[in-house]
């Protein structure tokens, strides 16, 4: 069975299993190892894509569901040689330790950002809420988040606040 | 260390940070080698029993299935896993399959097949008929069933029996701590390999790659110069790879079938089939006069080990000693009885020991403060250990034990008086403030072999290859050692590489990463190397520079003779110089064996709130303040604090594998199984003091356990100080928590 | 490869198709986010898979003078982003905004969980409290209605036939008057599965309670109205007392409901907190919370 879709900004024709779960296509068909599984069950996250603008869990998707589609994957983030801002920041932050959870991390946080450039605290946290985390205890995260918030605010808009 | 360090002491990111922001890092499920296969495991759905047939027929006859192991073809010498250096002594019950079946999760099969689907699919084909067998869940039983008691343990100072027999005040605590999941979210991988040379070649993310070899060696009955062990990228351990589980099985299929062979678990088995934190029934009295001061105590623990012995002995000694080294208490006894189950395996966690048996004694320590109507805090101040104070039993030296400093400087800045003194709040959510301290090692010094090989070589460009078998478990081993290297040389981290483990090119360790070893045994012996490179180099560059070694500068890459600050020249030109004039390398080898194993300690201060109609726990605030000697990368040591605490929290409040009367695991995927997650985390403030320790590299000790140990009683003092409840049983579920409540409740309208 | 076929109907009349050659073995793929792990826990490898989730009509959220109409495709983001249902359907919003995570909010649909019927399913008691009706397509093409109560037969049963979809779910839009709440309590704050929730719906009246429905989810095999609940506070004006009743009466309808599982214990108590979420949640500008517990 054909799947069409658009990973990353490429488009791809491909043969596809119909059991076959989007992280599956993703993982051994495209060659995509970025997106992790954790859990199987879209308890962990650590399989997290943004499909058409939103943060899904790839275990829990057949493929073939995401006929015509635009999917994000964590190896879309760096483009042209330069680093998203959530990547720098994540690495400014400290908040990458074993790098599992890493690539659904942020592409949870991503997906927030697109729809929402200024979120709470509060809403970063249940942005991630479906990522789990062993080593970071989410404090750097959260902190990582924060900083790309603030530093992508308009600097005259601080200015008009201090 | 008077200098100013430049590289010691800096956040600097780790080594490996954009490969794993970027997606590209390569963790053992990402690899792939040609004619790979697929295994996954067959396991025991029932406790106890021995299997009568296994019917393997229809699983074979699906296409792409190329073979199916069990104990009927593969080699049954028994091993322990836990096993990590030759001539260590351990029962070993452990085999690569199992006819007898001792838990739900045990090893029945594997099937390697040409793809992951065939593979699964061949599993649920094959059927395994069972003589089932009495089973034992409860360790209380199974204490009492010769064929499940394995040994008992002692360490004792003076006379603790008779002051508590005679003293006025005796109190005790008792507290049962659960088995828990690692939850590393890499769940279980290994790839192996058998080269032409017919070497079986094995990428495992491990902590100890020398056991790997060990342990495959002894399973499979290979010889060790024919079975390497390479260390994978690591995503996340905790304990859970110390032991290997899936190594000697891969490592069987990839030798028998001469392909290479991929075994992975998903998160169900990783849960029941691999390791579990090792659960505790502890009870404890402790006799204090009134004036706080601890006259003597007396802890009995019985350990759960599970289904296989592995480390059940070792981990009832370890979390033993610790009793002895946070408190001066002169009169003091710890028995250990350590038992089967027929329950998930116990092994090594984060703490190895030390979580449960400082929940224990620290919930007493409260409780003994709230007898006396003292401030917990006081208390413990009255007791703590000073620095360069004795362990009570011999132990190795404290050393610069900095706990007093931790609890004083902790109290002023959580704010610990006015938290602890204002009024209970009336109503449904009620706060409360707890404490608690803990300590554990710094490597193995005064009870195993604890030594590491390092060698260290600078090259014709100036860079620095520290080649040994360390390995990062995602806490930033590399780049500490980087840092550790940089500061003796004074050259940028990218000019040094730090490889990790792999047993046919690694120096030998003796310990892998365990123990809390490895900045404050690697790290040192990663000093060493270094000094003794960089005094070759300024030796051998005296004589290119006609100069005495003492006249020798190092200076931000460059090197020249004192007297001569303009003829100044890069390392690298130096190393060639001298290669080209001396015909002598700049390279050393050296062996560091630990001369000590001081305590580190850790102090947390934790707000919460508990909702007394639902019996949810809230943490509102964590302060953790560590006595870490020096913090080489006070980033990492802030990010482990932050991780522990999320660990602690889940062993406090939420994470718990249990089974049901015919012991099948209750809790089997991460629905049931609660770690903390983003929204109930709270934020953690770390605080480190640096006093520096005497044998640590630039005076650092160990972090990444003892971080994981203090919070659960903090959490559990903080819930008692709320609202004047006794919890018996980890982790402290709404449904525990209530039930507490309502028995309080109830006493307090008998008395009324 | 497995021997397993999906199915992409892109219009009703193209479902209509897949339905009329349905089997035993045949799967109606939504969300995905139950019948993914069903797939690999239960080792399915035939069958086919009809994909509900590429058709427009199923995804939208309509409304007109009497109904909101929820399509059977659309997610529980959808579902609490809604500016009608968010005025019209509080409680609905409240319990889709808890399940799961937010990737699983964005995947899963709401006719997925009615047709999943999971005991502790958090939209359910929600949708029968609002007196939700459930739209069904057979496969002659034909539809009928009913309410939801009457689709979940017990835990993981509904009364589906296999050649027919849930395609709609219809909220009646009550008057200005009406008011609901939902609360739920698990293990954690969130991405948990529910121990208890509980959903009401009332109209209030110049301070008295009129009209209420009080629904109880994950206490045995289906969500269920506690009508002496309801009794116990209908046609009543709004005060502490009240609210003493509220409670007790909730503790005992646990009781009557699971009398024998282990679970009991800490359900009838846990309950009041559920019970003084809910009551303020709905009342809570009509009544001075002063309840304490000391």
């Amino acid at each position: 069975m054909i799947l069409d879709f658009n990973v990353n900004g490429r488009d791809y024709s491909i043969e596809a299993d119909a059991r076959a779960r989007l992280i599956d296509v993703l993982r051994e068909d495209l060659g995509l190892t970025g997106t992790k599984e954790g859990c199987g069950e879209g308890e962990c996250g650590a399989c997290t894509v943004i499909i058409d603008g939103l943060a899904v869990n790839s275990c829990l998707v057949m493929a073939h569901q995401t006929r015509g589609k635009r999917i994000l994957t964590v190896e879309s983030l760096k483009q042209d040689g330069e680093l998203d801002s959530l990547q720098k920041s994540f690495i400014n932050n400290g908040a990458v330790q074993c790098g599992y959870c890493t690539p659904g991390m942020l592409m949870s946080c991503k997906a927030l950002l697109m729809r929402n450039p200024n979120p709470t605290e509060h809403e970063i946290r249940e942005a991630i809420e479906g990522n789990l985390c062993r080593c970071t205890g989410y404090v750097k995260i959260i902190n990582a988040v924060k900083e790309v918030v603030k530093e992508s605010k308009a600097p005259s808009e601080e200015d008009h606040h201090e | 260390m008077t200098n100013k360090l430049k590289y010691v002491g800096k956040s600097v990111p780790m080594h490996d940070v954009m490969d794993k922001v970027t997606g590209e890092i390569k963790y053992v499920g990402d690899m792939k080698l040609p004619n790979m296969l697929y295994a996954k495991l067959l396991l025991s759905d029932i406790a106890h029993g021995v299997i009568k047939s296994i019917d393997i027929s229809k699983a074979q006859a699906l296409k792409g299935v190329v073979k199916i192991y069990t104990y009927e073809n593969t080699p049954s010498t028994s091993y322990n896993s836990h096993i990590w250096y030759d001539g260590l002594k351990a029962i070993e019950d452990e085999y690569l399959f199992s006819k007898q079946v001792r838990f739900y999760g045990d090893r029945i099969a594997a099937v390697a097949a040409e793809d992951k689907e065939t593979a699964e699919r061949a599993i649920s084909l094959i059927k395994v008929e069972y003589e089932k067998l009495p089973h034992i869940i409860s360790p209380l039983e199974a204490k009492e069933n010769p064929e499940y008691r394995i040994t008992s343990k002692e360490i004792k100072s003076g006379e603790p029996e008779n002051i508590i027999q005679t003293a006025e005040i005796v109190v005790e605590t008792a507290l049962k701590t659960q088995k828990v999941h690692h939850a590393a979210m890499e769940t279980h991988i290994c790839l192996a390999n058998k080269e032409l040379d017919g070497t079986v070649t094995i990428w495992t993310p491990c902590q100890v790659a020398f056991q790997v070899q060990l342990v495959v060696c002894t399973a499979l009955g290979l010889p060790k110069d024919k079975v390497r062990a390479i260390k994978a990228a690591m995503g996340g351990s905790f304990g859970g790879k110390g032991q290997p589980v899936l190594e000697p099985v891969c490592a069987y299929m990839a030798y028998d079938l001469g392909k290479p062979v991929k075994l992975y678990m998903d998160r169900t088995e990783c849960i029941i089939a691999t390791r579990t934190r090792t659960a505790t029934i502890g009870n404890v009295s402790t006799a204090v006069d009134a004036e706080g001061n601890i006259l003597a105590r007396d802890i009995k623990m019985l350990v759960d080990a599970g289904a296989y012995m592995t480390n059940g002995e070792a981990v009832a000694l370890a979390m033993g000693k610790k009793a002895f080294r946070l408190y001066k208490i002169q009169n003091q006894r710890y028995t250990a009885e350590v038992v089967y189950t027929n329950t998930p395996i116990g092994g090594a966690c984060r703490g190895y020991g030390s979580p449960q048996i400082h929940a224990l004694t620290e919930i007493n320590i409260d409780a003994a403060a709230r007898r006396l109507g003292m401030d917990p805090v006081k208390l413990r101040l009255k007791n703590l250990f000073q620095p360069y104070d004795k362990d009570s039993i011999g132990g190795p030296a404290l050393g610069n034990a900095r706990v007093i400093q931790c609890v004083e400087k902790g109290m002023e800045v959580f704010n610990w008086k006015e938290k602890r003194e204002r009024p209970k709040a009336i109503g449904r959510y009620v706060r409360g403030v707890g404490m608690a301290c803990a300590t554990h090692g710094n490597g193995y010094y005064g009870a195993y072999q604890d030594y590491i090989t390092m060698s260290l070589m600078m090259n014709e460009k100036g860079e620095i290859i520290l080649n040994s078998g360390i390995h990062d478990l995602g806490c930033g081993t590399v780049t500490t050692m980087k840092q550790i290297v940089s500061e003796v040389f004074d050259i940028p981290l990218d000019k040094v590489t730090a490889v990790e483990g792999d047993t046919f090119k690694s120096p030998f360790d003796s310990a892998g990463t365990q123990a809390s070893r490895v900045t404050f045994v690697c790290g040192a012996c990663a000093l060493k190397a270094a000094e003794q490179t960089r005094a070759k180099l300024v030796h051998y560059a005296s004589r290119i520079l006609g100069c005495a070694e003492e006249q020798v500068v190092l200076e931000n890459g460059m090197i020249y003779a004192s007297d001569q600050p303009d003829k100044k020249q890069a390392y690298g030109d130096m190393v060639t110089s001298i290669q080209k004039t001396l015909s002598e390398k700049v390279e050393v080898s050296c062996t560091y064996e630990s001369p000590a194993n001081p305590a580190s300690y850790a102090v947390n201060f934790v707000e919460a709130e508990v909702d007394t109609m639902t019996g949810m726990v809230r943490i509102l605030e964590v302060l953790a303040v560590h006595d870490i000697g020096k913090a080489i990368n006070p980033g990492f040591v802030e990010g482990q604090i932050q991780g522990a605490i999320q660990m602690g929290i889940g062993f406090a409040l939420s994470e718990e594998i249990s089974v049901d009367s015919g012991g099948i695991v209750k809790e089997t995927n991460l629905g049931k199984y609660h770690i903390v997650n983003a929204p109930d985390m709270p934020d953690v403030k770390v605080m480190l003091i640096e006093e520096g320790e005497e044998h640590g590299p630039y005076g650092a000790k160990s972090v990444g356990e003892v971080s994981t140990v203090a919070i659960a009683p903090a959490i559990i003092n903080a819930i008692s100080n709320a609202v004047d409840i006794d919890i018996t049983a980890l982790p402290a579920t709404p449904e525990r928590v209530l039930e507490a409540i309502k028995r309080k409740n109830i006493i307090s309208e008998v008395r009324q | 490869m497995s021997n397993m076929i999906m199915k992409t109907p892109a219009s009703i009349d193209e479902l209509v198709m897949c339905l009329k050659q349905s089997d035993d073995n045949t799967y109606l793929l939504s969300g995905g986010t139950d019948l993914i792990i069903k797939l690999r826990n239960s080792k399915i490898y035939e069958g086919t898979l009809i994909d509900l989730t590429g058709i427009d009509d199923l995804k939208q959220i309509k409304y007109n003078a009497e109904y909101i109409k929820i399509g059977a495709a659309a997610t529980f983001n959808q579902i609490t982003s809604n500016t009608m249902l968010i005025k019209h359907a509080k409680c609905l919003v409240q319990a889709s905004s808890q399940i799961g995570s937010t990737q699983i909010r964005n995947a899963a649909t709401l006719g997925g969980n009615i047709a999943n019927a999971f005991a502790g399913a958090d939209a359910i008691p929600a949708l029968i409290a609002l007196d939700a009706m459930v739209t069904i397509l057979k496969s002659d093409k034909t539809t009928y209605t009913k309410p939801i109560d009457e689709i979940i037969k017990g835990s993981r049963k509904n009364t589906l036939y296999k050649d027919e979809a849930i395609i709609e779910i219809s909220i009646p839009i009550a008057n200005d008057n009406c008011i609901s709440a939902f609360a739920k309590l698990g293990s954690r704050s969130r991405v948990t599965i529910s121990k208890l929730n509980i959903a009401a719906t009332a109209q209030v009246k110049d301070g008295t309670i009129e009209a209420v429905k009080i629904v109880l989810g994950a206490l045995g095999t289906k969500a269920f109205r506690a009508l002496s609940v309801e009794k116990a506070i209908e046609n009543k004006d709004i005060s502490e007392a009240l609210y003493t009743a509220f409670e007790n009466e909730l503790v005992k309808q646990v009781d009557e409901a699971i009398p024998n599982r282990s679970s009991l214990g800490y359900k009838r108590e846990a309950i009041r907190g559920l019970a003084e979420d809910v009551y303020f949640d709905l009342f809570g500008s009509m009544v001075r919370k002063v309840k304490c517990h000391d």
